[in-house]
């Protein structure tokens, strides 16, 4: 167990964006956090997990804890990598992108880590010297070739629709996809035909298949091996056509509707924050007057 | 004919996960501006109060 220097958050050495925001919730001591823990406030302040689990761990080096806290999962060295590798916490791209471990981060190549994620080159940096730090190595670094279903969706080409579609249904890597069935995809909400029909193409495109394509493969390949049990004359099914029409047409208008539903609240969001922009803007403005008027102030009264 | 139809549907609803994708993106934008913002309204009230 280490020995604390002084009760500053600082000491813990936690990720940068987890000390912005304590800071910005006021939270500026190690005292507090644990105080905070101990009355229930900070859990209605910070509730992203991966947050207060590597408070917690950066507080059982010290003998402290989190209060209330359930989760006594043992974080791994490669979940504390992630951790560190995070930009802005909640906002941040890794998880934007659906990147949501470091197996699917390091499985990018350095080139891929900038040009995909969209980061600054200083983000950059620091993502490829933390996973150094932790000895491991971005694909192009490393002798294996990686196969196409460890790399994560936005490597791959899909559309960031696509990718936060998957996320919702619990689908971060192409493994996870090609392990469901085309019926289990459409239940997944927000799954609408054109999204569907994007995510099937893109996985035939990279020569793969879904689990029912694979099992009816396997089912025809058996019945081919047992031979033609009639005499070669085959009976067509009468066609479902004009019912598969209106299916897809119920479809379009369902997936109209669901597009409507999202312009609309993603309108309101945005004109709801360039609110709250416009207000902190004006905000910024009168402290930097008060701060210049003080200066003008202690400059007269010399 | 129907298939033109069809075609022409699904390119519609995919210009609309397009538009929806970059609203998306300037949610994104405005939510990270507005965290910067109070971050620094945040620091220079620390150092009005001195």
């Amino acid at each position: 167990m280490e020995k604390l220097k002084n009760d500053n958050i600082s000491e813990l050495g936690l990720p940068r964006h987890v000390e912005n925001n304590l800071e910005c919730k006021d939270i500026k001591t190690i005292s507090e956090i644990v105080n905070q823990s101990k009355n229930g406030r900070l859990y209605e302040m910070i509730w992203y997990k991966e947050t207060l689990k590597i408070i917690n761990y950066k507080l059982q080096k010290y003998g402290l804890k989190l209060w209330n806290y359930d989760d006594e999962e043992v974080l791994s060295q490669d979940e504390i990598c992630y951790l560190y590798c995070q930009y802005d916490g909640s906002d941040n791209p890794l998880n934007y992108y659906g990147i949501n471990n470091i197996e699917l981060l390091t499985s990018l190549t350095k080139a891929e880590l900038e040009k995909l994620l969209k980061l600054p080159k200083y983000e950059v940096k620091r993502i490829i010297e933390t996973v150094h730090s932790y000895d491991l190595k971005f694909a192009d670094e490393r002798e294996e070739i990686i196969s196409i279903e460890r790399k994560p969706f936005i490597s791959l080409g899909f559309s960031k629709r696509a990718i936060h579609i998957l996320m919702d249904g619990n689908i971060y890597s192409v493994s996870e996809l090609i392990a469901k069935t085309k019926n289990e995809l459409k239940k997944i909400e927000g799954m609408g035909a054109v999204s569907l029909n994007e995510i099937i193409q893109k996985v035939h495109s990279l020569g793969l298949k879904f689990a029912d394509e694979r099992e009816e493969e396997k089912t025809s390949k058996q019945s081919d091996t047992k031979g033609p049990i009639n005499d070669g004359i085959s009976v067509s099914e009468p066609s479902d056509k004009p019912n598969e029409d209106k299916t897809q047409s119920q479809q379009f208008a369902a997936d109209l509707e669901q597009a409507k539903k999202e312009i609309a609240e993603l309108t309101r969001d945005i004109a709801a924050l360039k609110q709250e922009n416009e207000m902190l803007q004006r905000q910024l403005q009168d402290i930097l007057k008060y701060l210049d008027i003080g200066e003008d102030d202690a400059r007269k009264n010399k | 004919m129907m298939q033109e139809k069809i075609n022409s549907i699904e390119s519609d609803l995919k210009s609309l996960n397009e538009y929806i994708e970059k609203l998306e993106e300037q949610k994104k934008q405005l939510e990270k501006d507005n965290l910067k913002l109070k971050m620094l309204i945040e620091e220079l009230k620390g150092k009005e109060s001195c």
